[in-house]
């Protein structure tokens, strides 16, 4: 946890939050936003600063780094640097079932309602890939059960969509499918939090296993590996995490590919170690993407998951690509 | 002194009798040589004795505590397993992947302290790793590979090993230098059993060759007494012809008998 690599991101991601809330309609100069931050400047900008950009920038953390952990986790599982909660269906699962609670307009009924959902939506995905994964053993026929899971949680979406009463509902689910942070509130990430809490832990006990699970399956029980249990951390762990992202942002895609991809030449390649960091990783990339889209001048403000995918799928072609002899 | 006992172990998996009926004790100080065609059951054997494989009748025993009773952490500990070798799925360094040997002590894989460094120092200087520990696995060669699962075998320090072709598709070098390997791990006090399809290396290393067909154990003893044409004959359907000089065994494999 305290190694220097985790320090550094770590440092890199603070400042990057911070250097977020600088950025937005009124751009504010250092000393403004000093002053805001230490509650001696204008009334405006401390609203601006604590109650507008600071819930932005910590929710675009908050969801990175949650697709960070689930990439990592599950990639350790399925031992493939390809795995990942979007490219899986999981996020588009989780967003479909955040879909439903949003369609059916229980929404106002509980603020939990729509993570309940979404996390449903993202345990049935993750669950139904761990039973396949046991069946199959290729990650090539998994991935493909992913993109039909996407697939299919798309043509619900676009079900949804078609029959949306009003065109308010309309561009709810839109904006709900595209992705986004704007406008979030420290009560929409308090009300994902305890799925967070949850997946980060259920991530974290497994993190020691999937160092074993290197060496495969047999070599691992052999190691005294217990493979239903770590399979169990590892798949409600990353459903946990992922549908709370989702309840959050909408589907955001690739950030569980790209930052596990990055960080792990820094760790040894160690599944383990591979975790942290790429939850702080992730968590920054976001943010700074989220930085991308309000200063890429467009008519309208581009969508968070929208310039997410733009970068990370040529990204995932790219790993894809260049695995070569490694299985 | 360590007892690994199968008693009267049976194997289905669906309609197929993997094992049948089994009864055979593993000892320390002993290297076993597991024989047989593809396909006898030895792998299977091999997961029984190493506690990952339940039987559907009889039981594994170690000393005398079956071995579904004891947790995947205190059976690692006493039980190393050595499966056939596939690649790993990330390229971590050699002494990492030796590391993983001290999986059920806890050990990180960086920074290895106490007993565990000791350990994996140890494993990684038997097997003559110590020039490349810091190499990532994904460089090196089928022999030098062999070498390192061995090491992280042997980092267990358990007073078992169970090595599934522990030489498949190595070089003659690379044979007979994880035989030898082995061959020390036994003569140093653990009860090595290896499942070996070369019989005249099995021979030359083993004290103890265990025959199987269709799933259960037809012969039993030392390669003196038990390699013999008829053993081959009954095991393989192949004709042979052995001849001994001392305690090397020079094996000709004839033609096949027509199953009758």
């Amino acid at each position: 946890m305290r190694s220097p690599v985790n320090l550094a991101i770590a440092a890199a991601a603070v400042a990057v939050i911070v250097l977020a809330t600088a950025f937005g309609e009124t751009p504010l100069s250092l000393s403004r936003l000093a002053k805001a931050y230490l509650f001696a400047g204008a009334a405006g900008d401390q609203i601006v600063v604590w109650e507008i950009r600071l819930p932005r920038a910590v929710a675009a953390f908050t969801v990175g780094a949650a697709l960070g952990a689930s990439g990592a986790a599950l990639q350790g599982l399925l031992r493939n640097p390809l795995a990942e909660p979007g490219v899986l269906g999981v996020s588009a699962s989780a967003a479909l079932g955040g879909s439903l609670a949003l369609f059916y307009g229980a929404g106002p009924v509980s603020g939990f309602t729509v993570p309940i959902a979404a996390v449903i939506g993202a345990l049935a995905a993750t669950a139904l890939l761990s039973a396949a994964a046991i069946q199959v053993r290729s990650i090539i026929a998994l991935i493909l059960i992913g993109v039909g899971l996407s697939s299919f949680a798309g043509a619900v979406m676009a079900l949804l969509l078609n029959l949306a009463p009003n065109p308010i509902s309309l561009s709810d689910l839109l904006s709900w499918s595209m992705g986004s942070v704007a406008n979030r509130s420290l009560t929409d990430i308090a009300f994902a939090a305890p799925f967070l809490v949850a997946g980060f832990a259920a991530i974290a006990a497994s993190a020691r296993s999937l160092s074993a699970l290197s060496l495969g399956d047999e070599a691992a029980a052999g190691l005294g590996v217990d493979l239903a249990r770590t399979r169990l951390l590892v798949v409600a762990g990353a459903g946990l995490a992922t549908g709370a992202a989702v309840a959050i942002a909408g589907a955001i895609g690739f950030v569980g590919i790209v930052a596990p991809h990055l960080v792990r030449p820094f760790v040894g390649y160690d599944p383990a170690r591979t975790i942290v960091p790429a939850a702080l990783l992730g968590g920054a990339l976001l943010v700074v993407a989220d930085i991308g889209v309000r200063l890429i001048p467009t008519p309208a403000e581009l969508r968070l998951g929208v310039v997410a995918a733009l970068i990370g799928a040529p990204f995932f072609v790219w790993i894809a690509a260049h695995r070569g002899g490694m299985r | 002194m360590t007892r690994l006992t199968l008693n009267s172990v049976s194997l289905q998996l669906g309609d197929a009798k993997i094992i049948r009926d089994v009864t055979v004790e593993f000892r320390s100080k002993e290297l076993t040589a597991l024989v047989g065609a593809n396909g006898a059951g030895k792998t299977s054997l091999l997961r029984c004795a190493a506690g990952i494989e339940q039987p559907t009748s009889g039981a594994a025993f170690l000393e005398n505590a079956p071995l579904n009773t004891l947790t995947p952490v205190a059976r690692a500990r006493r039980i190393a397993y050595l499966p056939q070798t596939r690649g790993a799925a990330w390229p971590i360094t050699v002494r990492d992947a030796v590391t993983l040997g001290r999986f059920a002590y806890g050990a990180p894989l960086h920074e290895t302290s106490g007993d565990d460094k000791v350990a994996v120092d140890r494993a990684i200087r038997q097997c003559g790793l110590a020039e490349i520990e810091t190499r990532r696995i994904d460089t090196l060669s089928g022999g030098e590979t062999a070498r390192v699962y061995c090491a992280r075998a042997f980092a267990t320090e358990a007073p078992v090993l169970l090595a599934d072709e522990p030489i498949a598709s190595l070089d003659p070098g690379g044979q007979l230098a994880i035989m030898s390997l082995i061959r020390a791990h036994a003569d140093a006090g653990a009860g090595a059993v290896a499942i070996l399809h070369d019989l005249q290396l099995a021979a030359r290393f083993a004290d103890r060759m265990v025959w199987m067909r269709s799933g259960a154990v037809i012969a039993d003893g030392s390669p003196k007494e038990t390699l013999t044409a008829q053993t081959i004959a009954d095991v393989f359907d192949v004709a042979s012809s052995i001849a001994w000089h001392d305690d090397l065994a020079q094996v000709q494999f004839l033609e096949p008998i027509p199953s009758a």
